[in-house]
């Protein structure tokens, strides 16, 4: 596992660098300019979520995914190590982010509102909702997974759009319901409660989709 | 009789081709040339080893385990050298071989420097600003340094000058004195095979033709040439393959003793090549 995350490191350290330099860069500043980090947390997670993903389907292009495969390794230590490194790739840009938001001149965010539960716990879903949700498209799919997954995003807008317009408002105030209901659910445990059941449950997204990925690769043809 | 591969009604469905029940054993100490027409099914099977493709059905065995369920100790000890070599383009022999070296455990570091130096190849050079020729050689060079046990090559002599094929072929033949090793060897330059190969798998349209020692193929198989009495009913079952030219006839036979018990003088009978046997078998008219 480690040699395939060195190897990827070395791989794409160029690009790496580069995307470390420019993302959190640009989080830090656009993060530093609201009064909350909730939209930062959201919106650069799913920046940072596009990281490894650009980065392993540059290994796709270059058709070395065949030679790794050569290599004395198995399918599922592959997609495992994509995943940890994904998720390595994440944090630390995200740390990075988070770090310049609070450095950049004129920032309205305190330190308080960056490391508070909620803000963390909220950028650790997102990012679990996206990288979870495109892994297992761009293990299937290659690059076009990614253009899967944002017609797809656009496609389940549009159902909402229809469906606010043919049943009215009621369909808005169910599907709000849901996560309601689930937030209430979660307050009942108390705030350490509440963090160590949303962490599990993500953890719990993250295999179910390693594993799919991981089903996914075995089958694929190279 | 210990074997390095062993290959047992391997089956592979891609729809438009298919490759069905294929068999053979490639022994240790021995090298083993995989032959065919393009699309018979030589890569499939490469692939299939190596598990880059999924098996349908049937069994590979590699040093007597399974390639699936042993995938990682048998990887270790698989020296590949692919058709079109496909490494990380952009970085540098020296940082390639870095890169790869940790997954050997057998990985010689004095051995790869020597073999760069001896193919000539530059280690801060990029691969994708070497030849096709240096890239195989690069190729051959990362396989032999982690001390494999079994090459397998896919058309690797394809793009190569003949003075580095004579070499790689010599190369080949000394690493098979090592009676643990082997080397299974696929390629359209038969001629190659002829000097180094111990045995000849033949691969026609995802079946195995036949699969014997070359000794035995070129002592057997033999060209005859005549005239139109070639073609007579009785004579049919004796040839493998029968190319008609307006007054000649050419044919393919798979027992030269019999065909020229049966035939006598009547007919120009020749030693065949593996290219002969190739040819027709892979364009003449008849039943293998």
């Amino acid at each position: 596992m480690l040699n395939h995350i060195l190897k990827d490191l070395r791989l794409h350290r160029r690009y790496l660098l580069i995307f470390g330099f420019f993302y959190p860069l640009y989080m830090g500043y656009f993060g530093s300019r609201l009064s909350t980090p909730t939209v930062a947390a959201i919106f650069g997670a799913f920046l940072y979520a596009l990281v490894p993903i650009i980065v392993f389907g540059r290994e796709d292009k270059f058709k070395a995914v065949g030679f790794a495969l050569s290599l004395p390794t198995t399918r599922r230590e592959i997609v495992q190590s994509r995943y940890l490194l994904g998720w390595l790739l994440m944090i630390v840009f995200y740390l990075i982010s988070s770090v310049l938001m609070l450095l950049m001149p004129g920032g309205q965010i305190d330190l308080g509102e960056v490391i508070a539960v909620r803000t963390v716990l909220l950028t650790l879903a997102s990012m679990t909702f996206v990288f979870g949700t495109l892994m297992p498209l761009f293990v299937w799919f290659g690059m076009t997974g990614l253009m899967v997954f944002l017609v797809a995003m656009q496609v389940l807008g549009i159902v909402f759009l229809l469906l606010r317009f043919v049943v009215g408002r009621g369909a808005i105030a169910i599907v709000k319901a849901l996560p309601r209901s689930i937030s209430a659910a979660i307050a009942a445990l108390g705030p350490a409660g509440a963090a160590a059941a949303v962490l599990a449950v993500l953890v719990l997204v993250n295999l179910i989709s390693l594993g799919i990925s991981t089903r996914v690769f075995a089958r694929k043809e190279l | 009789m210990e074997y390095a591969l062993e290959i047992n009604k391997l089956s592979k469905d891609y729809g438009d081709f298919r490759l069905r029940g294929v068999t053979f054993a490639l022994p240790k100490g021995h090298i083993m040339g995989l032959i065919g027409p393009n699309g018979a099914g030589k890569t499939t099977i490469i692939k299939l080893i190596l598990n880059l493709i999924r098996r349908d059905g049937g069994e590979i065995r590699i040093f007597g385990g399974d390639n699936l369920a042993r995938e990682v100790e048998i990887k270790s000890r698989i020296g590949f050298v692919h058709d079109t070599p496909y490494f990380f383009e952009h970085l540098t022999l020296t940082t390639i071989a870095r890169t790869v070296a940790p997954y050997y455990p057998g990985w010689d570091e004095r051995l790869f420097a020597r073999l760069l130096d001896e193919f000539d190849l530059p280690p801060k050079k990029r691969f994708v600003k070497l030849s096709r020729g240096m890239k195989m050689k690069f190729a051959l060079a990362v396989a032999l340094s982690h001390k494999a046990d079994l090459l397998i090559l896919d058309e690797p002599t394809s793009g190569l000058d003949p003075v580095f094929r004579r070499d790689l072929l010599g190369r080949l033949s000394a690493f098979i004195q090592d009676e643990g090793k082997a080397v299974l060897f696929s390629t359209h330059i038969t001629s190659d095979l002829e000097r180094i190969a111990d045995f000849i798998t033949f691969i026609r349209e995802g079946e195995v033709v036949f699969s014997a020692p070359k000794d035995e193929i070129l002592g057997a198989w033999a060209v005859v040439k005549g005239g139109p009495e070639l073609l007579a009913p009785d004579l049919r079952p004796i040839f493998k393959a029968v190319r008609k030219r307006e007054f000649v006839v050419q044919a393919l036979a798979a027992d030269a003793a019999e065909t020229r018990r049966r035939l006598g003088g009547s007919a120009v009978i020749e030693k065949a090549t593996l290219e002969d046997i190739m040819f027709y078998l892979s364009k003449g008219n008849g039943h293998a």
